[in-house]
């Protein structure tokens, strides 16, 4: 061993033997530091998860034309005139037979009845997203692919999001869902790699305009050829008098949906804190009770010319490698979650912890650490040594 | 000999609130190198407090205390803190050893914030706990140790060092006739072979029979000494 | 009273040992405090959510609106408000219309809701606007009760003559300010204008977004449902009427698995501090084996000294939890608990603190249970030569 590990390793070694001569009150300390990291860990991936998705739904070299003033494209109305100005903007992308690429699609919120469980009850029912489309759809949204069966080709047909078994319980082909009302039967299952989609039930655009009768559409979304493409199309269309709409890149448009993933941040740090708070007071007063019986110790280590730091760093080592357990215990726990489907409201995601997560979570197993050991820490280093030396 | 310890007008009082509580008076003494001195006194007669600063482990009120021709009370702490290390041992009644750690471990303390390198450290360790009759014990931890062996363990880690001297308070104080016995005559032989200079307090006249210097104190200041 | 009589009697024993280690009390206190204020904030939260819709009294009240999903755009006829009134059960129908606009700053969204004040009125909503209150908007055409937040959001104040922004070729509503509703209302984010008044600058040819319907009691309401819908079944715009709990329940549903969550922690959070806790007395007992030993020598009973350690458990955890508990009622008895991002203010209630209060009780039970244990299992000889 090269003699700097080894004068490391003595105090290392004392730390943890100390820490495991009281390991009743280490143990408390521990789980306190675990419980707290694990909930930080977990509330923080969940705010990444939901703002992943905001992130990643949208393709670059796309565009989403609302009805000017409209915040998002539920409360967006486009009448058939401009969604025909829409489609046949310059810059948009044909296809082989010239046609443009430009997905027509109409969004609703719907309360759906849990398939299995009786209709008229309330608690049974979820509100879901659907979204009314053609089979532009698939050539405009590059990131969608159908994991099972095919794309809606009626009325009374639906393909659903990988992820709607988290909110309609087991769900799949074949499965008939009521959609106000009617039924519906599913004939495939889009997946779209952790974009908003996967939360959503499709049907053929007619299907949803159904009784209203009328040509309105929520949205338009245009292909273009790339992100530049896109930029100069909005720009385009902003300023245009004869499409009356208005229009942004579709990664911008996700990007706005951040709102729910803000909710998580806030509450995950509130509780996190005052978790934390709470293991810091259990580390705190296993750590005073500690060195309330090793004073005639710290004395003699002083007597033996150690520093007063160096005498309260040990009580630091201490409480910083017992929380530093707790710590990875904790991020463990959270990882037990990974992976993990759930759904706020209609939207459904599945929480993914990252390693800047778990790095967070240990950081703050370390802060706690390091807060509950300080004023003990403190104390020791304050001692004097006579006293200390004359203590029973 | 030459003067280890030179001590001239010596003051120590403590505060008691608002009153001057005096421990030591105008105390003057000479300890030469190797030599085996035993402090004696009834009790609050100051020789706690006269080996405590001896230690560097307090400071004066007033006067003078030399050590290898320094004076203690120019030393900032930190430079205290390193003289102590390296310079001087300590015996205690209750041996003061840190029962999470081994025989090995705790004798080792000392080296551990000295220049001395690792394989160093390991053999002046082993060396010592020898020289004290404990080779085969240096993974025991201080619980699995009787007194006397744990006291053996603490000259051992008195001694790692090589200090100038080794200062003992009631060395013998918690242990029975026979394991005193034991320690004291290892001290005697150290004194006399190796030349360690020892300053010992004690209240056992069996124990300063061993020491080669017996001086007394009484009411902090010296009576006559032999 | 025998037993209030025995606590009185350890009470001075159990506040000497408390005070014997300040810091550890302190801080054990300090642990209980912060998660019985968490486990409250989060169960208050949590009664927020199921509770939007609390009360008996809320339990009697209907919404009619069209029986078409997007029945916020749908709109209905106003005058099918009389035609209920007349059916049996019901006391009162009060037709209300919403308008969405913008407020000062851009992207911001101000809330209008049209009524009729009379209608209003008689409907009795407990905690809605209150008869004095609406007596501006009988006298004054055009006048309006902002909630607080919505006052707050665009910088109005009462007696300000203001303007929300119509959106998607709407007109903008003007009014002036006469009141105000008190923030934590359920109309604290909104405009109440008259129906009438809005009718006219909307246009719209008198349609409602829908009708609020009392029923006689809320045994009834079903009942009056039901009529109320075959009532209009054969109109061209049908009505589909439900309770105010039917039309929130999904939604509360939907956020289970977040309820759940949430709960979780505030649980999680008592079982450690039980813990920490459990430890700080088993620590003071340790610290005090010499001392049981000699009051067991001197008579005290094996019972005697268990409930000694009990009592010392409880103290702290009931006053250090209570506390925790009353300090997150305070806070949402503020009314100023939102989370962004997540609409509403958050309120608390009574029940909520008394309920995390008592679960201090069996939490220092518990906690006390194991030191106290060990504080009698030694025989009287071994506590009294115990060193540590």
């Amino acid at each position: 061993m090269s003699p700097r590990w080894s004068r490391l390793s003595l105090p290392l070694r004392y730390a943890w033997r100390n820490a495991w001569a009281h390991r009743g009150a280490s143990a408390v300390t521990v789980f306190s530091v675990a419980i707290s990291v694990m909930v930080y860990v977990v509330m923080t991936a969940t705010a990444d998860s939901l703002k992943g998705i905001a992130a990643s739904t949208g393709d670059p070299a796309n565009v989403v034309v609302l009805s000017k003033g409209a915040g998002s494209a539920e409360s967006s109305r486009l009448d058939a005139p401009t969604v025909t100005a829409a489609r046949y903007a310059p810059g948009v992308l044909r296809d082989a037979s010239g046609e443009p690429l430009a997905s027509v699609e109409l969004l609703a919120m719907r309360r759906i009845p849990i398939p299995g469980l009786p209709p008229d009850d309330p608690a049974a029912q979820r509100y879901m997203s659907l979204r009314g489309v053609t089979p532009a759809a698939l050539l405009v949204h590059p990131g969608i692919r159908i994991a099972a069966g095919r794309f809606p080709a009626a009325s009374g047909e639906l393909l659903i999001g990988r992820l709607t078994t988290e909110n309609l319980g087991a769900v799949g082909i074949g499965s008939e869902i009521a959609i106000e009302g009617k039924p519906h039967r599913v004939v495939g299952v889009l997946a779209a790699e952790g974009q908003f989609f996967e939360s959503e039930l499709w049907m053929t655009l007619e299907d949803l305009r159904g009784r209203s009768g009328d040509r309105e559409a929520s949205a338009v979304v245009l292909r273009t050829s790339g992100p530049q493409a896109a930029a100069q199309l909005v720009e385009r269309i902003e300023r245009s008098r004869q499409v009356n709409a208005s229009a942004k890149t579709e990664v911008e448009y996700y990007a706005q949906m951040q709102r729910v993933s803000k909710a998580f941040v806030y509450l995950g740090n509130l509780i996190g804190a005052l978790l934390g708070l709470g293991a810091v007071v259990a580390g705190a007063n296993t750590m005073y009770a500690t060195m309330s019986r090793r004073i005639r110790e710290m004395g003699t280590l002083r007597a033996l010319g150690f520093g007063r730091w160096r005498v309260g760093a040990a009580l630091l080592l201490e409480s910083g490698l017992v929380s530093l357990l707790g710590g990875a215990i904790g991020v463990g726990l959270a990882f037990a979650w990974d992976g993990i489907a759930f759904s706020i409201v209609s939207l459904s995601f599945e929480l993914a912890i990252g390693p800047a997560n778990a790095a967070a979570g240990i950081a703050m197993a370390l802060a706690i650490g390091a807060a509950g050991g300080f004023l003990p820490a403190r104390s020791a280093s304050r001692l004097e040594i006579v006293a200390a030396l004359r203590h029973v | 000999m030459s003067g280890l310890v030179e001590i001239r007008g010596l003051y120590k009082s403590y505060w008691r609130g608002a009153s001057e509580v005096p421990v030591l008076s105008d105390l003057s003494l000479d300890i030469a190198r190797g030599e085996f001195v035993a402090l004696m006194g009834p009790s609050g007669s100051g020789k706690s407090t006269l080996l405590n600063l001896i230690a560097g482990l307090d400071r004066p009120t007033r006067g003078s205390l030399r050590i290898d021709g320094r004076e203690l009370a120019d030393f900032a702490e930190t430079e205290l803190d390193r003289w102590r290390n390296r310079r001087v041992g300590f015996i205690f009644q209750f041996y003061n050893l840190i029962p999470v750690l081994s025989a090995l471990e705790n004798v080792e303390i000392p080296l551990l914030i000295s220049d001395y390198g690792g394989d160093e450290r390991r053999e002046r360790c082993e060396a010592a706990l020898r020289i004290v009759g404990l080779g085969h014990r240096l993974d025991h931890r201080p619980g699995e140790l009787s007194g006397g062996e744990q006291q053996r363990v603490a000259i051992a880690r008195a001694l790692v060092n090589d200090p100038l001297l080794v200062l003992a308070d009631e060395p013998t104080g918690d242990l029975d006739s026979e394991n005193a016995e034991e320690v004291l005559s290892l001290m005697a032989l150290l004194n006399r072979q190796a030349g360690t200079t020892f300053v010992m307090v004690t209240h056992d006249p069996r124990a300063a029979a061993k020491a080669r210097r017996i001086v007394h104190l009484e009411k902090g200041r010296l009576a006559d000494a032999t | 009273m025998k037993l209030f009589s025995e606590i009185a009697r350890q009470a001075p024993l159990v506040a000497r040992q408390l005070r014997r280690s300040p810091r550890r009390t302190a801080l054990t206190f300090l642990g209980l405090v912060i998660a019985f204020f968490l486990f409250t904030a989060l169960e208050s939260l949590l009664y927020t959510m199921s509770t939007v819709v609390a009360g008996a009294s809320r339990d009697a009240l209907l919404f009619t609106r069209a029986a078409d999903p997007d029945y916020w755009r749908a709109q209905l006829p106003a005058s099918y408000a009389e035609a209920i009134e007349e059916l049996p059960g019901v006391v009162a129908a009060s037709p209300v219309r919403f308008f969405f606009g913008t407020g000062r700053t851009e992207g911001s969204f101000a809330v209008a809701m049209g009524i009729e004040p009379s209608a209003h009125l008689k409907l009795g909503i407990p905690d809605g606007v209150t008869g004095s209150e609406l007596r501006a908007l009988f006298v004054e055409r055009d006048a309006a009760l902002v909630g607080e937040r919505l006052l707050e959001d665009n910088g109005w104040k009462v007696g300000d003559r203001v303007t929300i922004g119509g959106r998607q070729r709407k007109p903008d509503l003007t009014f002036t300010i006469r009141g105000d509703i008190a923030r934590g209302d359920r109309l604290d984010r909104v405009a109440v204008v008259r129906l009438d008044y809005l009718q006219e600058v909307l246009g719209g040819g008198g349609r409602v977004t829908f009708i609020q319907v009392r029923a006689r009691e809320a045994g009834i309401a079903p009942a009056v449902a039901d009529a109320i819908d075959r009532r209009f079944a054969n109109y061209t715009m049908p009505t589909q009427t439900v309770t105010e709990k039917a039309h929130i329940a999904p939604f509360i549903a939907s956020l289970s698995d977040a309820r759940d969550g949430l709960r979780l922690v505030g649980y999680l959070a008592l079982g450690v501090t039980l813990l920490v806790v459990a430890n700080s007395v088993a620590v003071g007992v340790r610290e005090r084996t010499r001392e049981i030993g000699t009051l067991r020598a001197m008579g005290y009973g094996r019972a005697r000294v268990v409930s000694l350690v009990l009592c010392e458990a409880l103290a702290v955890a009931v006053v250090g939890g209570t506390f925790g508990a009353l300090a997150a009622y305070a806070l949402f008895a503020t009314g100023r608990v939102e989370i962004p991002g997540a609409g509403f203010a958050y309120r608390s209630d009574v029940s909520v603190v008394v309920r995390a209060a008592l679960l201090s009780i069996p939490l220092g039970l518990v906690a006390g249970a194991q030191p106290a244990w060990s504080a009698v299992r030694m025989t009287i000889s071994d506590a009294l030569r115990y060193t540590e």
